[in-house]
């Protein structure tokens, strides 16, 4: 991508096995020499890097390699964090839409959204936003047809398969069934984000 | 130490903005002109991307509260210190008390204001940059305001650097009308042979909604498959075909992800040319190859020394 950056393609399908890939891939990638920036997407890997510390062909022959190299030997443990959340009324407007959209109650929307632990997919959008799957499709929904000019800090939303939780106030088109306290950014702390890419997720009910 | 009488519209502090933060979602940031941030700080003897002023298009005006020199370069703003013009793409001397003021430019959007050693603001995820969408870095994550006062993080006046001016090449790179240079991909699959050629014979002009996350393009429309993309990373530079076929060429504040397919991505050293076109500015492509690009970097380089 351009004379200062390479998109590693693994695949093109949405998939939590391929997309783990991408993050081991990242952890290894963004130690070589020139690498500037790694962003891991559902299936590819950008890398930003320096033109004047590595050239292009070296750099790709060097992910070649990586690539190469046998996963297995890269045991790493995968977190799971717990998000509290409130479902519906003024925490989620969306959540009977999604129940309708279904045919199923809005106790069924929340017992099968907190039934799944989510895999970090990507973070994006916005600071700490997570793109969280696979979503069920017994509670998958289409975004709004106009996106709301603002959608509170902390809303859980849904669009399509992918569940994701707003960081901070913002425009936003995903359906919002919950919401929580829990603060995803802060760009005093090291890392910045409550959550990173490859981590994986569980919403946990808490009483209003 | 400046105090700022009138900040202009959207002048935030700038530097060559964050790396390594885009995995979280952070926008890398930094001057929309780099090669000016850099030239304004090479004028003063700086690192080159040490934290400046980014005046974009509708001026400034600054006390200073100290005697100090200063370095302007970029986008040729009208400069007046204390009533006196003053020459752009040039280190100045202010007395205390005197004024700079920086008006309307001749062309462009963009110029850089510098101070000895950069302003001195708190450094936040590696970077002073201000990321204003997300309220942090720069000046309290925020547009500079009438009353806010900035502080060098040297206190010496280097006073030999006073009158040191950029060298003709500086403002002739600006001038010139060549194409903009681009290196094909990566979503080749979404656009066929016709859909490259209509880029590259289209005449784009700048559209008044292009701003620090991205500057968009009105022209001919690039065809382009139907499917669905799934977010990948992004760099600044490329150029993402929406639907409606009118291209956006991603810029400093550009969001890390994206979902619309790629066809090309504009060369480093063009895109300093790019972000000081102004509405209705007429662009045009070209495409190169990466040594070409390594060559156009070099020479851009080379351009901020004088």
């Amino acid at each position: 991508m351009g004379d200062a950056a390479v998109l590693v393609e693994l695949g093109n399908v949405l998939d939590a096995a391929l997309n783990a890939r991408v993050h081991a891939l990242a952890r290894r990638v963004e130690t070589l020499r020139g690498v500037t920036a790694v962003v891991p997407g559902y299936t590819t890997l950008l890398v930003e890097y320096d033109p004047a510390l590595c050239e292009n062909d070296a750099l790709r022959y060097e992910i070649e390699r990586v690539l190469s190299a046998d996963d297995a030997t890269v045991k790493k443990e995968t977190r799971v964090i717990e998000i509290p959340v409130r479902y519906g009324g003024k925490f989620g407007p969306d959540l009977e839409f999604v129940a309708r959209h279904n045919g199923i109650t809005t106790d069924e929307v929340i017992r099968i959204h907190t039934h799944e632990t989510y895999q970090v997919f990507m973070l994006g959008f916005a600071p700490g936003f997570p793109y969280l799957g696979v979503v069920d499709s017994r509670i998958a929904a289409p975004r709004l047809e106009t996106p709301r000019q603002r959608v509170p800090a902390g809303s859980v939303g849904i669009a399509g398969r992918q569940t994701g939780i707003y960081p901070r106030e913002s425009p936003g088109g995903w359906r919002l069934i919950a919401r929580t306290d829990v603060k995803l950014f802060d760009p005093t702390q090291e890392p910045p984000t409550l959550l990173r890419a490859g981590d994986r997720v569980r919403f946990v009910v808490v009483d209003s | 130490m400046l105090q700022i009488l009138e900040p202009g519209i959207l002048t935030t502090i700038q530097d060559c903005g964050r790396n390594g933060y885009q995995q979280f979602g952070v926008t890398r940031g930094g001057a929309m002109d780099v090669l000016a941030l850099r030239a304004a700080n090479a004028l003063l003897g700086n690192e080159a991307g040490d934290a400046a002023i980014e005046i974009a298009s509708s001026g400034l005006r600054a006390r200073a509260l100290e005697k100090c020199v200063v370095a302007v370069a970029g986008a040729p703003y009208a400069l007046c210190v204390h009533e006196r013009i003053a020459p752009c793409n040039a280190a100045l001397f202010l007395r205390a008390g005197e004024v700079l003021a920086c008006d309307a430019p001749a062309w462009g959007r963009y110029a850089y204001l510098a101070v000895h050693g950069g302003f001195d603001v708190p450094r936040v995820l590696g970077s002073r940059a201000t990321a204003r969408r997300d309220g942090f870095g720069g000046f309290n994550g925020r547009a500079l305001q009438a009353g806010d006062v900035l502080r060098a993080t040297r206190d010496a006046c280097p006073m030999e650097r006073a009158g040191k001016m950029l060298s003709e090449k500086f403002a002739r790179y600006y001038s010139s009308d060549a194409p903009l240079r681009v290196i094909w991909g990566p979503h080749a699959e979404f656009f066929d042979d016709a859909a490259r050629e209509e880029f590259l014979r289209g005449e784009y002009h700048i559209s008044d909604l292009s701003d620090r996350m991205g500057t968009r393009l009105k022209g001919a429309a690039i065809p382009r498959k139907e499917d669905e993309l799934l977010s990948c990373g992004v760099t600044r530079g490329a150029i993402q075909i929406p639907p409606d076929g009118q291209p956006i060429v991603l810029q400093a504040d550009h969001q890390t992800a994206g979902g619309y397919p790629i066809l090309a991505t504009v060369i480093r050293a063009d895109i300093p040319r790019l972000a000081q076109k102004r509405a209705d500015e007429l662009v045009i492509f070209e495409p190169t190859t990466m040594d070409a690009a390594r060559e156009a970097w070099r020479e851009l380089v080379e351009l901020e020394c004088g």
